[in-house]
């Protein structure tokens, strides 16, 4: 393990599990063309239709990943896209049907016992906590469980509610918790063990904008900084992926379809897109850009965001979306064109792509852009789908 | 032993939430007591002479059959229901993604529950005593192991059904069969004596049959380790049997589930 993760001191593991062998320093997963097909209901006609006949639900199909130790990483995917078994694998709740996933040097495998020691896990089913005793006994059954006794166990209880901001709380049965305040709970459970890794799987889902935006926070500066935990999120929110992760992939019916760090992604799939608001949509300078200013298109598909009309009393001001090469530089040089040009400009900002965009540019599902045009070249470590 | 002791805390915890439903746990075993011993009290001369080296009195015939029936029901059902349960809610995968090991984990989903029962029993050989049931207290130690054995050749069943659960989804109607076939066929309510020949022949493939003997023999008779062997022994061989065929059917379907990734799913 790299410096950028702590060295967890011998409370547990080291207790019940081998010391890991860190045969891939500075590596805290590794996961290599990862296979897992399930079973598909079939319906009482077809079974007997065809009692032989197999269908199968390929989840994973060849995912391979490399996430860095000491550092927070988003899977980013639609539902169905692979996420949550990706996460039972590392959790060694499901066996994959071929290649490897390796968590700090372990197989996840042939090491399970020693993997459930250095990976934690905090799903989103707050049904999983014991609704009927209090938030701290629920942490005592688990810190029990993970092999703490006595005093060590009732100070790593206190200082998992303390890290979630519960110890106030302790003593308070869960079925009177919040949605929010059981997320906590759950982050303190995995928490518990002091994890290297830990996998949470849309650890916001149940939160207010507000409520997430502090958990995001937290997740940063205390879990990934101060306790140095590999964090993995998997999620379906490309803000929450881009705004809290060093580095993402796609996942996208069971395949990565790219990775790489956040912001070379984005700049990647969706470059140099920018929301105007003006109120001369049909300027010529706008309905042909490119003969101002080279490179710079009007997406002919408007539709992320869409041309909005605004209910302005000054006029009805729209919002177009154009491709602006150049980065900050070239937006910047654009706007000095429109203002010269007389263009009324309220406002240019850079456009925060969905995953929507990102899964529209990376296999064109659900691509609408009219036949005018222009495909988004995206090269940043784009796996092979 | 160390999950065991957890789990036992959390549903003692849990259970303690539940006051009214405790009491009247108790309670209902205590009221049901009464029944039992005014009919035996009015059968005890037709069926007495049938009982002879079981107790003789209908009453602790029935008290003990009523004690195993509890142990035997707790050992065949609570595991497949808390195995269903947890799978649905998520807490059976939660306690799977941690080091702990999966029998200790299955022990403690039982503890509790067999824990309770041996509180109910305790009162109902108590309040059977005080209503005048024979019991040889020395015997009491020695019993205590026989139950030990009786649901011990229970809890196989328990785990095979829970083993159907997690690997097929489905409640299994096993743990219901093999209770109805030990009621009939155990010597629960009469003994096997006074079963047809045919039947009496069955009854010679329940695990509660040599069990229960041996129970009433101790607990009633006061009858010693070694005149009480013979049933032991086939008893000790019921659970070698069914622990092995438990344990790997249990395996089997961990890995079964692990592959078809229905640990979660219900």
């Amino acid at each position: 393990m790299t410096g950028a993760v702590r060295q967890t001191p011998a409370l547990l593991h080291e207790a019940y599990h081998p010391p890991p062998d860190l045969r891939m320093a500075g590596v805290a997963i590794h996961v290599d063309s990862l296979q897992k097909r399930f079973a598909a209901r079939r319906s009482w006609q077809v079974a007997l239709r065809s009692p032989r006949a197999r269908a199968h639900v390929q989840a994973l199909a060849g995912v391979s990943l490399s996430i860095p130790a000491g550092s927070c990483f988003g899977i980013l995917g639609p539902n169905g896209a692979g996420k949550s078994t990706l996460f039972r694998i590392l959790s060694t709740l499901v066996l994959p049907d071929a290649g490897t996933a390796t968590i700090c040097g372990l197989d996840a495998v042939q090491d399970a016992e020693a993997v459930r020691g250095v990976l934690s896990s905090a799903g989103a089913d707050e049904r999983s906590l014991f609704w009927r005793i209090s938030a701290q006994e629920n942490l005592r059954l688990y810190a029990s469980l993970q092999g703490m006794r006595g005093a060590t166990r009732s100070r790593r209880v206190e200082e998992a509610l303390a890290i979630v901001g519960l110890e106030k709380m302790g003593g308070q049965l869960v079925g009177r918790f919040s949605s929010g305040l059981r997320q906590r709970l759950l982050l303190a459970r995995a928490l518990l063990g002091r994890p290297r890794v830990l996998l949470l799987d849309e650890p916001t889902r149940s939160l207010d904008p507000v409520a997430a935006r502090a958990f995001r926070e937290f997740l940063r500066l205390e879990i990934v900084q101060r306790q140095g935990c590999t964090v993995v999120i998997a999620t379906h929110g490309a803000d929450e992926a881009f705004d809290l992760c060093d580095r993402v992939a796609v996942l996208h019916a069971g395949q990565v379809v790219a990775q790489g760090r956040a912001a070379e992604l984005t700049g990647a799939l969706v470059a140099d897109r920018v929301l105007m608001w003006t109120s001369e949509p049909d300027h010529p300078i706008l309905a042909r850009p490119e003969r101002v200013m080279p490179g710079v298109l009007r997406l002919s598909d408007l539709s992320r965001p869409s041309d909005r009309t605004v209910g302005d009393v000054a006029g009805n001001w729209r919002a177009l979306t154009f491709l602006v090469p150049g980065g900050a530089a070239g937006s910047a040089a654009w706007l000095a064109r429109l203002v010269a040009a007389g263009v009324p400009v309220a406002r240019l900002e850079p456009v925060r792509p969905s995953l929507a965009d990102l899964l529209e540019e990376l296999t064109g599902v659900g691509r609408s852009r009219s036949p005018g045009a222009v495909p988004l070249d995206v090269s940043v470590e784009r796996a092979d789908a | 032993m160390r999950e065991m002791l957890a789990l036992l805390r959390v549903q003692w915890l849990t259970a303690t939430t539940y006051r009214l439903r405790m009491t009247f746990s108790v309670a209902g075993i205590l009221v049901g007591i009464i029944p039992i011993f005014f009919i035996s009290q009015a059968l005890q001369s037709m069926v007495g002479d049938s009982l002879v080296g079981e107790g003789s009195q209908l009453f602790g015939f029935l008290v003990v059959g009523t004690v195993a029936l509890i142990f035997i029901t707790s050992a065949l059902t609570t595991l497949p229901a808390a195995i269903g349960s947890g799978i649905s809610t998520g807490s059976w995968e939660s306690l799977l993604a941690t080091p702990a090991r999966v029998w200790g984990v299955l022990a403690g989903y039982s503890a509790y529950d067999l824990g309770w029962n041996g509180v109910k029993a305790a009162a109902l050989l108590g309040a059977a005593a005080l209503l005048g049931a024979q019991v040889a207290w020395e015997g009491l130690l020695l019993s205590t192991g026989i139950l030990f054995l009786i649901v011990m050749a229970y809890l196989p069943v328990g785990v095979i059904a829970a083993a159907s659960a997690l690997a097929f989804r489905s409640a299994t109607p096993l743990p219901r069969v093999v209770l109805m076939a030990s009621v009939f066929l155990g010597g629960v309510y009469y003994p096997t004596s006074v079963i047809p020949g045919w039947l009496r022949d069955l009854s010679t493939f329940i695990p509660l049959t040599y069990g229960l003997r041996a129970l009433r023999r101790a607990l009633l008779e006061g009858w010693t380790v070694v005149q009480i062997l013979p049933d032991l022994e086939v008893l000790l061989l019921f659970d070698a049997i069914l622990i092995l065929i438990a344990v790997a059917a249990f395996s089997a379907a961990l890995r079964h589930a692990r592959r078809a990734g229905t640990l979660a799913q219900y």
